[in-house]
């Protein structure tokens, strides 16, 4: 911009980026307010707290449904991202190399589950995974978690695939590559990692899903969220700020991850 | 050879169908169904009593939700999208944090500010702004906080990816031709990002309708939303055939905007919402 401008640009130039940092304090203050509170002495929920101490980790770590929770998450949260990951894939492949008729159609249905209300099929999904016998199962998290996963994975493995165009795998093919033989030595290495960052994307997803989990889990499956859930309607303790500030530096290590992939994804597709 | 590409929709597809279709399709059969077959439960829901005012206020809020982050989000991703380097990647960060930190927990972070005994009635205190702690809980207030702090980040990205697009020379262009940078921006600048103002007021639209533990947690009876009511329904109340069909309704409502979204957007749903 040159320095000649109206008095509202001027204006602006001062205001935008101040109303920016404060944009950026709303953003930040609620995960500071969690750890700050987590670390409090008191039993009752202030701010800021009185004194300091780390009862409310002891507190966590001696009552056995929060490691169990936590464990659930996991179980519940590596199939459903592999299961993301695999299926997204696939269908990225197909309507992005495809040449599809209704390509639109699809990715549009093939993105909604990630748009529509989980409510919406946590009321479907129940019955559905009653009469197949899985409810209350790993299996049924796992499965319903891998459908709202799966479009992040589509989405950002379809980006790669149309950033890298077709014509390394064409080339291969034409110099005898079966399909199998294109994917494993062209394909496969130019999208890894999208499908790393979409997997990350896809775990994050699942560990963070409450509505499906309320519905679909049973006391011995239940996720994080869900208990969380369960004990802040209970009682408002320390000991969920507690368990939110190792779940927050849990996401911040991955977020971590997910920008070190990304950035060596960006690094790898330079020729 | 683009025929052995499509081979490959066969196992999402039918996953799809199976987990995802099939579910909506027993969804909407039960809500003409259960208890009787008819429109009993469409007649509760659409006629005098809770159902319709919790459906519109659904609406309502969600409206409210997408108008203020787009309002608080333009500025941000304007002025992220003028910087370039280590500010950008400070600012990048801030934004994509809370995106990581738990929803359940977020909630419970701003019930820990708007509390009697809260942060911010502990300030007003302090300042003398009140001379007795005011309830803010539940409200409107907490609902509205709560829910633009968990859905700004889907507004600033697509609005920042569409901004970071623009080109440069453009914006020059009209400045040399002597529009004034107020002009250049309502003529060029803003025109220019609308793919992703579109993507990001769809994103926080019909992500709003669906929204569970903010307003639960924060809103209280008089703020109930949709997918509260549902949850009730269904596992309080055990009313399996009304929860259906509310979850029908809300169902509609959020199809129609993916439908006109894809229409505005004219392109397929991932290549448009790609962030």
């Amino acid at each position: 911009m040159t320095p000649r401008g109206d008095a509202l640009a001027r204006a602006m130039r001062v205001l935008l980026p101040c109303f920016t940092v404060l944009v950026l304090l709303y953003l930040t203050l609620p995960s500071i307010l969690i750890v700050l509170m987590s670390l409090s002495d008191q039993t009752y929920l202030t701010f800021p707290p009185p004194g300091w101490s780390l009862r409310w980790y002891r507190t966590m770590t001696e009552d056995t449904s929060w490691p169990q929770a936590a464990l659930n998450s996991f179980v519940v949260g590596v199939p459903a991202a592999a299961l993301s990951v695999v299926l997204g894939t696939q269908a990225a492949l197909a309507l992005t190399r495809g040449r599809l008729r209704f390509a639109a159609i699809a990715s549009a249905c093939i993105v909604a589950p990630m748009l529509l209300p989980h409510v919406i099929m946590a009321i479907g999904l129940y019955p559905v995974m009653l009469d197949l016998g899985l409810l209350r199962s790993y299996t049924a998290a796992i499965l319903a978690h891998a459908v709202v996963a799966l479009p992040l994975v589509f989405i950002i493995v379809s980006a790669s695939l149309r950033g890298y165009g077709e014509s390394l795998e064409l080339a291969a093919m034409v110099c005898g590559a079966g399909p199998c033989a294109t994917f494993r030595h062209i394909t496969f290495p130019m999208i890894r990692m999208s499908m790393a960052v979409g997997g990350l994307l896809a775990f994050a997803t699942s560990f963070d899903e409450l509505m499906l989990s309320l519905f679909l889990t049973g006391p011995g499956t239940r996720t994080l969220p869900r208990l969380i859930w369960e004990q802040m309607n209970a009682y408002l303790t320390p000991t969920i700020a507690a368990v939110a500030t190792l779940v927050l530096v849990l996401s911040l290590v991955l977020l971590g991850a997910a920008a070190l992939l990304q950035r060596g994804r960006i690094e790898g597709s330079a020729p | 050879m683009a025929g052995g590409y499509a081979w490959l929709l066969a196992a999402p597809a039918a996953f799809l169908a199976l987990f995802f279709a099939w579910p909506l399709v027993r969804v909407v059969w039960r809500g003409f169904t259960d208890p009787v077959l008819g429109l009993g439960n469409y007649a509760r829901v659409f006629g005098d009593g809770p159902y319709l005012r919790v459906m519109l206020n659904t609406i309502e809020t969600a409206a409210t939700v997408t108008a203020l982050c787009l309002l608080v989000a333009y500025p941000v991703a304007y002025v992220m999208a003028k910087t370039r380097g280590r500010w950008l990647q400070i600012m990048a960060a801030l934004v994509l944090i809370p995106l990581w930190t738990s929803v359940v927990i977020r909630s419970y972070a701003w019930m820990v500010v708007f509390q009697r005994r809260g942060v911010l009635n502990d300030l007003l205190l302090a300042t003398g702004l009140v001379d007795a702690p005011v309830s803010f809980l539940p409200g409107a207030l907490g609902v509205h906080v709560g829910m633009v702090h968990i859905m700004l980040p889907f507004m600033v990205l697509p609005l920042l990816s569409s901004m970071r697009a623009i080109d440069g020379t453009l914006l020059r262009a009209a400045e040399v031709l002597g529009a004034s940078p107020t002009k250049v921006f309502w003529r060029v600048f803003l025109p220019l990002s609308l793919p992703g103002l579109n993507a990001g007021v769809a994103l926080v639209f019909m992500t709003s309708l669906g929204f569970f533990v903010t307003p639960a947690l924060l809103g209280g009876p008089q703020h109930m939303m949709a997918a509260v009511l549902i949850e009730q329904q269904a596992n309080t109340y055990l009313n399996w055939g009304m929860a259906s069909a509310l979850s029908s309704t809300l169902l509609v409502v959020t199809l129609a905007i993916y439908v006109v979204y894809l229409r505005v957007s004219g392109g397929a749903a991932d290549a448009a919402l790609v962030r």
